[in-house]
């Protein structure tokens, strides 16, 4: 029985030696050959954000607004228009966040691919609280150019106070999801 | 008690093993209960890849039915919609340059006339509530539109400038607008497609352009100032 025993415990043994040593050479592996997450994160959005804070968009008075003024807060730049169902459907989170948020270093703004005429009557409509910055012939162009790569709407950029792009989204967002992205990402204090 | 002895060693090594490619690869439960991890790619981001480009979602076509008619399809993939009210069409009429010797299209309306809304007999839609637009008519599948192609001018109906009755005109080519969205919940911005008309039936109506099949618009851009313009070889009207 002793025999038995041994023979299993060394088989034990010997099993978890050569896993061990296959999952460090898989790590090892992985290391060299895939760049982080946040590597990557951080090359794409270097280019990104300086494209993002080297433009400017008119607001509701036709004053352009660079986006560069914000650069210190946690920013969300929204692309929205009246024409899209889901876009109307978000911007209420969005108010809400921002309401709630913005004391603690939360911007948000919406870029929109629509008329001047069409951004404000919706912007009064459904109480936005944030800078509204119609530009109908650039804003989606402008999406596109910070990964919005088949030009559909919504779309949103999140730029860390850091100056890092925090993620880009397409579609709407889920209150828990913006939540706990505002919440991780918020401007040290 | 004998028997057990095994049986706890290969849980302890399944454990370990488990802990062990827990801290390699992350924890598989991770993706259950952890919040996304920030990314340029984001969970909607990555399924952009499986979402269509407008012109395959819809793919607008083109055919003449007769002198007088042509017929627009939208080949409209499941999964994506069409606003009805959205959709429309204007006939462009390129006027001859003066001086020249005929009517020659440029880029930009340099000859071109204002387009001209031409008159679109249009299936119905089906209803949906939408809880931002309320009750809207949309187009889910495949449906095709009866455009008539005389563009009315201005004078139609009454004398022209040097008295005489100014005369309907067939556009060189038509306009086609619409907008869409994705039921995954996101839209594409109004479109806007040009079909260029044979000059065979801008000039003389030749019948026989009417033997054509569907054929793919020239141009495809947003109405809101970008796109891109089809290959100068895309044909309006395929060879026979």
């Amino acid at each position: 029985m002793n025999s038995r025993r041994a023979t299993l415990v060394f088989a034990s043994i010997a099993a978890a030696v050569i896993l061990l040593l296959f999952g460090a050479a898989l790590l090892v592996g992985r290391l060299e050959t895939e760049p982080s997450v946040s590597n990557a994160v951080n090359r794409g959005s270097d280019a990104t954000a300086s494209v993002v804070y080297a433009t400017s968009f008119p607001d509701l008075a036709g004053v352009q607004q660079p986006i560069a003024q914000w650069s210190q807060r946690l920013l969300i730049i929204n692309f929205w228009a009246s024409w899209c169902a889901p876009c109307i459907e978000e911007v209420p989170l969005l108010v809400r966040m921002q309401k709630k948020y913005q004391d603690r270093g939360l911007q948000i703004i919406g870029i929109a691919a629509d008329s001047q005429l069409n951004a404000a009557k919706f912007a009064q409509k459904l109480e936005i609280n944030y800078p509204t910055l119609p530009d109908e012939s650039r804003a989606i162009e402008f999406s596109k150019r910070v990964g919005n790569r088949l030009a559909l709407l919504p779309f949103s950029i999140v730029v860390g106070a850091d100056g890092q792009i925090v993620m880009t989204k397409l579609g709407v967002f889920s209150d828990q999801e913006l939540e706990t992205l505002i919440l991780k990402h918020l401007p040290k204090r | 008690m004998r028997d057990s002895t095994p049986k706890h060693s290969s849980y302890k090594l399944a454990l370990a093993l488990y802990f062990f490619a827990a801290a390699v690869y992350g924890n598989p439960l991770d993706a259950l209960v952890a919040p996304p991890k920030a990314s340029l790619v984001s969970p909607a981001s990555a399924a952009s890849g499986e979402l269509l480009d407008p012109e395959q979602a819809f793919q607008p076509q083109f055919r003449l039915r007769s002198a007088a008619v042509a017929e627009i399809k939208f080949d409209i993939v499941p999964g994506y919609f069409l606003y009805r009210d959205r959709i429309r069409v204007e006939g462009v009429v390129v006027e001859p340059q003066v001086g020249g010797r005929g009517a020659k299209p440029k880029q930009g309306n340099d000859n071109a006339r204002a387009a001209t809304p031409l008159v679109l007999t249009i299936p119905p839609g089906r209803f949906v509530e939408d809880p931002t637009f309320g009750r809207v008519e949309i187009y889910d599948r495949s449906i095709v539109l009866q455009v008539e192609i005389v563009v009315p001018t201005a004078g139609a109906k009454s004398a022209g400038a040097n008295g005489k009755p100014t005369a309907a005109k067939v556009p060189n080519k038509f306009r086609l607008t619409s907008q869409g969205c994705a039921a995954a919940g996101v839209c594409f911005p109004p479109q806007q497609h040009e079909f260029a008309l044979p000059a065979t039936v801008s000039g003389s109506r030749d019948s026989r352009a009417t033997e054509s099949g569907w054929v793919l618009p020239i141009a495809a851009a947003s109405s809101l100032g970008f796109g891109r313009p089809k290959s100068p070889s895309a044909s309006a009207i395929p060879p026979k």
